[in-house]
């Protein structure tokens, strides 16, 4: 804003504190507009903000899923694991019962862990688990399952296949933008905290922008650099709102053997009886 | 005939059918950028106090019958080590099968057992009903009856409160207690309590002691020695009719059971009566000394506990026996005792290896003054207290394709031992085959009864093959 005193207009006379007043009043409308104008720009999100996005994409009052995984050792040779499992998250509770359909040497044990929300396959200690052995005709209780064990002899860990965990545990940088396969994607790096152990010494994530899914994710050992295991999705899903991962492979690296995980069924957001998530389920079968 | 009954169609009904349908008929039915949601959701499924806000999905049609067939089948070579290269070597068929029809509110449960009835050289197998029994649900819990195994108490190797089911001990010492466990006629009621506990009333019409061989390589104890050993009593009869009751549940982070028992301990007494057959009082050639089985009637009153911290698991079951023999003056009757049971499982973070210990105990009341032939001085060595100890360690490879299993009883007062190493290649989803092995041994018991030391010549080293059902 000029200021027209009336001793400059009376006296038609420049002087030096009026021009670096007019410089500064410039100064500050141009500083003024680009604020303005830099706002109305969309801010790229950071690398937890990402990550965040994710665990929030993947939470489900419910879910109920029919999952295939078929193992592939080096030489091709196959064999399958069919399970199916029902996750109700609604109350303060998460609740998880998983029923395995084969091999034969598992068939139709059933699985049940109830854990305080939020610390499910992070914290061993406040989760409660049974399981029921078809041979014996009983549940009995047992410790929190090896998040770091291999599932079901298949190349994803306990770990890999339970929920996201907290994006507080590991610090994330967003390392840019990268096309993965057909899907446009941010890339993090996320470092587990020293006071939160991982398996792995660090992950990188390819995040589909669209979904909010992983579609790509490299994991590293201890030393950072050397790539442990390699997730890629081959397809997503949706059902209604919600977006999933159909269908991924896992490689280790190390020996080349892959599990392909598929999901052949899903349901979430569906009423689930809690009659499914007692020990008198995992004993029967039936549900009251 | 096995054969035949293979042969007939099995349609399976497992998992989540309310939700997903029928394994048989379930297929993919999510597509990439498909909406997989529609039809109605089925009540059974449905939280009650919820509003069905959700879009439908289909009804899965409700079978009439299913059936389902489960089980192994396979052999096994023994190679015995007590004689050199003349040591015996026995070829033995193996397996159980598993039959389930469901009708969806009632359920038959069948289990035969395959087993070696060869006798000299001749080749026959022996079809053994395991169980039988129906079952059927209620809103309120359900109730089956019929040959029944049921196991309770939170213990791996052992029981102190499991007093439903004889145990047999005619091929030594079991695999699996499990396995060992003899089926009985019985009928049960399950009540449920909220929906982690349930109190469960039990009635068995008649008892079944344990199951020793008295003859052979598996013999455990040289019943010729007892004079003029008589039948033993019929034991299928109302008066030896048996009851249970237990309750059970979670309370916090622990599964707690309590029980009541009357009935029968499984272990035999004797009875020694002699007679005076004359002529001469004096000449002791004129008596005939007749031995008679005699099973010990009392309560059993017992606790059960399980708890799992981190990677730690811990059981403990305890039990107080209340003889009918209550100040301990019958021979030939069991006297009260107190029996426990503890142990620890625990995962070694970070790999597969399982380790297991566990002591089992029992104090005999009244044992101060006992005869040599009394029942419970039979089975002690020399003192009140029995303390049985078992550890495994187990551990799998390659991807759950190798497991390793070590397993070890040690008898502390009868210094007995029983180790079992194993190794199991799981050649692919149905088929596996085990090496493995027993070493059995301990000092001589003296009068008193040790089936460690009267097995100490079956040390032996096995190769079994089995195809999973």
């Amino acid at each position: 804003m000029v200021s027209n005193t009336p001793e400059i207009v009376r006296r038609k006379i420049i002087r030096p504190e009026i021009i670096l007043r007019k410089i500064a009043v410039i100064f500050i409308a141009f500083t003024l507009g680009s604020f303005f104008a830099v706002s109305a720009v969309p801010t790229t999100p950071t690398g937890a903000e990402i990550m965040q996005n994710m665990s929030n994409a993947q939470q489900t009052t419910t879910s109920a899923m029919d999952i295939q995984m078929t193992l592939i050792d080096a030489g091709g040779d196959t064999s399958i694991r069919r399970f199916q499992t029902l996750v109700d998250s609604s109350g303060d509770q998460t609740k998880t019962v998983t029923v395995f359909l084969s091999p034969e040497s598992v068939k139709n044990t059933r699985f049940l862990t109830i854990s305080d929300s939020g610390s499910q396959g992070r914290d061993q200690g406040q989760d409660s688990q049974w399981i029921y052995l078809p041979a014996l005709r009983k549940v009995k209780r047992i410790s929190a399952g090896e998040r770091d064990s291999s599932f079901m002899g298949s190349d994803f860990t306990y770990a890999d296949m339970g929920d996201i965990d907290d994006v507080e545990t590991s610090d994330h940088t967003l390392l840019g933008e990268e096309q993965a396969a057909q899907f446009n994607c941010y890339v993090v790096e996320s470092i587990p905290r020293p006071d939160n152990p991982s398996a792995y010494g660090k992950t990188v994530t390819w995040i589909d922008k669209e979904s909010w899914l992983a579609v790509r994710v490299l994991f590293y050992q201890s030393d950072r650099e050397t790539v442990q295991k390699e997730l890629n999705c081959e397809a997503l899903g949706r059902s209604g709102d919600e977006w999933y991962t159909r269908k991924v492979v896992m490689e280790n690296k190390a020996d080349g053997h892959r599990t392909l995980m598929e999901i052949l069924q899903v349901r979430f957001g569906i009423p689930l009886n809690p009659g499914y998530f007692t020990t008198a389920y995992l004993e029967t079968g039936k549900v009251r | 005939m096995l054969m035949i009954w293979l042969s007939f169609s099995v349609y399976a009904e497992d998992g989540f059918t309310e939700i997903f349908g029928p394994e048989s008929q379930s297929g993919t039915d999510s597509q990439s950028g498909a909406d997989p949601q529609s039809g109605a959701v089925p009540q059974s499924i449905m939280n009650p106090q919820s509003a069905p806000a959700q879009p439908s999905l289909p009804i899965p049609a409700a079978p009439s019958l299913t059936a389902s067939i489960s089980g192994e089948l396979g052999f096994s070579h023994r190679l015995f080590l007590d004689d050199g290269w003349n040591s015996e070597q026995v070829f033995s068929p193996e397996g159980s099968i598993s039959l389930l029809l469901d009708s969806g509110s009632s359920e038959l449960h069948a289990r035969l057992g395959i087993n070696d009835a060869q006798s000299a050289g001749d080749r026959t197998i022996q079809l053994d009903l395991e169980e039988l029994f129906i079952r059927s649900y209620f809103p309120f819990g359900f109730v089956d009856a019929g040959l029944m195994v049921i196991a309770w108490g939170t213990g791996e190797s052992g029981h102190a409160v499991d007093p439903l089911n004889p145990l047999s001990y005619k091929s030594g010492f079991p695999d699996n207690l499990n396995d060992a466990k003899q089926a009985e006629l019985m009928a049960r009621i399950n009540l449920y309590l909220g929906y982690n506990g349930k109190v469960e009333l039990v009635y068995l019409p008649f008892f079944h002691p344990l199951l020793m061989a008295d003859s052979g390589r598996w013999a455990a104890a040289d019943t010729s020695a007892l004079p003029n050993l008589q039948d033993p009593p019929v034991t299928e009869t109302w008066e030896y009719a048996q009851a249970a009751a237990r309750i059970s549940g979670t309370v916090g982070g622990m599964d707690l059971g309590l029980l009541y028992f009357y009935g029968f301990r499984h272990e035999p007494g004797y009875t020694f009566t002699t007679t005076f057959t004359g002529p001469d009082p004096m000449d002791p050639n004129d008596y005939t000394t007749t031995t008679t089985t005699a099973y010990t009637r009392g309560h059993l009153i017992g606790a059960e506990a399980a708890a799992a911290a981190g990677p730690f698991t811990f059981r403990g079951e305890a039990g107080f026996w209340l003889s009918e023999d209550r100040d301990g003056s019958e021979a030939h009757l069991c006297n009260s005792r107190i029996e426990w049971l503890a142990g620890i499982d625990y995962r070694i973070p970070g790999t597969t290896v399982f380790l297991m210990v566990e002591e089992l105990g029992s104090y005999v009341l009244q044992y101060d003054g006992l005869s040599a032939q009394d029942a419970d001085r039979m089975r002690t060595y020399d003192s009140a207290l029995t303390n049985t100890l078992t550890a495994a360690a187990e551990a799998s490879f390659a991807r759950e394709t190798i497991n390793v299993r070590l397993s070890g009883t040690y008898l502390v007062e009868a210094e007995g031992y029983l180790i079992k190493p194993e190794v199991t290649w799981r050649i692919d989803d149905n088929l596996q085959l085990t090496l493995g092995g027993t070493l059995v041994g301990g000092a001589d018991p003296g009068d008193s009864f040790s089936p460690f030391y009267a097995w100490r010549d079956n040390d032996y080293i096995e190769i079994t093959a089995s195809f999973l059902l």
